[in-house]
């Protein structure tokens, strides 16, 4: 194919090819806003040359190549994991950490030292009907700070159920779409940018929503499984998941909420598969977290373990004790005996006792006039084994379960924080590989068309001296 | 050297070039720039010399070369041609009066113009 048809040939080949990269470019530039988008770089061959056999070289367009970097898109998904898991621990334990002042002022906490002080107050003058009124109120107010704790839990409890729900919803929505990107991947012959696009967005949101394993096929496709072991799409097919908050309990305690379970498509329990993103942290709080200080059926949880140590030891302080009358005493408190996990929720002032029927007086020997009322003041802080729970003082149990919550809060407020700067530098590093940056592009182009410029002047200097030489000859 | 080997050092050269151009990139122009000048080292060695003593065969290569040079010129023109439609897509605003690409006030496209 040689002569002016050869010529003409290889120039318009080469002319496609720029065109190709032209479109390539012109697509780089009105997607550099989506989201997922990796931009494609186009690709020329060379055409073989030797005009010997007809063959006058040139550019053809070669195939489009995605910039798509699956590390990068991994890390980035792997970052979003994390910061969803923080991000949802840190707002539901921001809500249950109100519920407990780690001051002392208010809560649970600020009751009981009320309540010490009732006591205080009334051992100093146990006649005082004004003394023993306060310490029914404060002892009524003790028990509706547990209940009303109680209560905000159980609520904590539903909301989280609603977040789970609504989450699993989002992931069955996004594995749905992932499996129709891949559905339209394999029916294309050559990948189309938008629908990968698509699923590497979808993919993204999905890592953020719970920990993904995805690896492509040669034709684009995206196998999708939860937390490594739970197939959530292969090719174009979507297998749910579905949450259950009223799985049976094998446990002792009645009553206990269950935990909140995650099943596969075939029903089977895959919530040990999920630790990470909105759904793994949502999770954390709602199995670990507020079981251990609700309770479920296999543990009592710290809120009712601290209202059943105060209930006993008041109870048992007075009545073992007697009025200033020489009757026994009366007990302060009462709560539901049916199940640990009731303690706090139940806890109620003893509908028996009356101002007159505190009995301040322990009988000894020696009997002291206001010993029981002394004891009680000091209750909180006494290190008397009857008095401790797992060898710390009530005081230091009760710091103890706000200090928990309160470092739980912490650490999920920090990994956040960490989380995002990490999403961020991932997001970075894979823009810088795939994404589309105009800033990078200018510099790039204002380089090429230098570049072009030069050896434009160039050529045209070999054209005028293989001109030259040739005169030479003549 | 020969003259003979100083043709065929510079058409392999310019095929070399031929062939980096179709990966359009800073790097490969440069690369492109610095084959360019070898070549036109060799052929103004060639033209300082004496052609008292060249075969046929010579004229026949320094032809070949021309007609490489110009199919390059061709190919930097494209190429040239589209690093320009680039960047009037990216910052383009229409034409002015002369029909000329206009272009956007922003820094980048300053530096562009320049």
């Amino acid at each position: 194919m040689g002569g002016l048809f050869g010529a003409l040939n290889g120039s318009l080949s080469a002319l496609d090819a720029f065109q190709n990269a032209l479109t390539v470019a012109q697509n780089n530039i009105s997607n550099s806003s989506t989201p997922g988008y990796s931009a494609q770089i186009a690709t020329f061959e060379a055409r073989s040359f030797n005009p010997n056999q007809g063959l006058d070289g040139g550019v053809d367009s070669g195939p489009t190549q995605s910039t798509d970097n699956q590390y990068a898109d991994q890390a980035v998904r792997t970052q979003l994991s994390l910061q969803g898991s923080f991000t949802a621990q840190s707002s539901a334990l921001s809500s249950i950490q109100s519920l407990f002042d780690v001051t002392g002022q208010t809560g649970v906490l600020g009751a009981l030292q009320n309540l010490y002080q009732s006591f205080s107050a009334w051992s100093a003058d146990p006649s005082s009907s004004a003394n023993q009124q306060n310490v029914l109120s404060q002892a009524t107010a003790v028990a509706q700070a547990f209940q009303s704790t109680s209560t905000s839990l159980a609520q904590s409890t539903t909301q989280l159920n609603q977040q789970i729900g609504s989450t699993v919803q989002q992931i069955n929505n996004l594995s749905a779409q992932i499996a129709t990107d891949n559905a339209a991947l394999a029916q294309s012959n050559t990948p189309d940018p938008s629908i990968q696009a698509n699923l590497q967005s979808s993919l993204q949101s999905l890592s953020q929503l719970a920990d993904t394993t995805v690896t492509f096929a040669s034709n684009g496709t995206a196998t999708v499984m939860l937390g490594g072991g739970t197939a959530l799409v292969l090719g174009n097919q979507q297998y749910s998941i579905s949450a259950n908050f009223s799985a049976a309990t094998s446990g002792g305690n009645a009553n206990a909420v269950p935990n909140a379970q995650i099943l596969d498509s075939n029903g089977q329990d895959v919530t040990g598969d999920i630790s990470q993103g909105t759904l793994g942290g949502l999770l954390n709080v709602r199995n670990t977290v507020l079981p251990s200080l609700q309770g479920n059926s296999q543990q009592q949880g710290s809120l009712n373990i601290l209202a059943q140590q105060v209930a006993d030891r008041v109870n048992q302080v007075l009545t073992s004790a007697t009025t200033p009358g020489g009757q026994p005493g009366t007990a302060l408190f009462t709560y539901s005996s049916t199940s640990p996990v009731d303690v706090a929720a139940t806890l109620a002032l003893n509908p028996a006792i009356t101002a007159a029927g505190l009995a301040p007086s322990a009988v000894g020997p020696p009997v002291v006039a206001n010993g029981a009322a002394l004891e009680l003041s000091n209750l909180g802080d006494s290190t008397a084994p009857a008095d401790e729970i797992g060898g710390q003082t009530i005081n230091q149990f009760a710091a103890g379960i706000a200090t928990q919550v309160g470092q739980q809060a912490a650490n999920a407020q920090t990994g956040q924080t960490l989380q995002t700067q990490l999403v961020s530098q991932a997001q970075a590093v894979q823009t810088q590989i795939s994404g589309v940056s105009l800033n990078a592009e200018a510099v790039q182009v204002v380089e090429l068309q230098q570049g072009y410029d030069a050896a434009g002047k160039m050529v045209g200097v070999i054209d005028s001296l293989a001109s030259t030489l040739m005169s030479m000859i003549k | 050297m020969t003259p003979r080997e100083s043709c065929l050092a510079a058409e392999s050269g310019l095929l070399r070039v031929q062939r980096l151009l179709l990966d359009p990139r800073p790097e490969t122009l440069e690369q492109c720039l610095q084959i360019l000048s070898q070549v036109i080292e060799l052929l103004e060695n060639l033209a300082a010399g004496t052609s008292t003593d060249w075969d046929p065969a010579v004229h026949v290569a320094f032809d070949r070369i021309r007609k490489s040079a110009r199919g390059l010129q061709l190919q930097i023109e494209h190429g040239s041609n589209l690093v320009r439609g680039w960047m009037q897509l990216r910052f383009g605003e229409g034409y002015t009066r002369r029909g000329m690409p206009e272009f956007t006030d922003r820094e980048s496209a300053r530096v562009l113009e320049a």
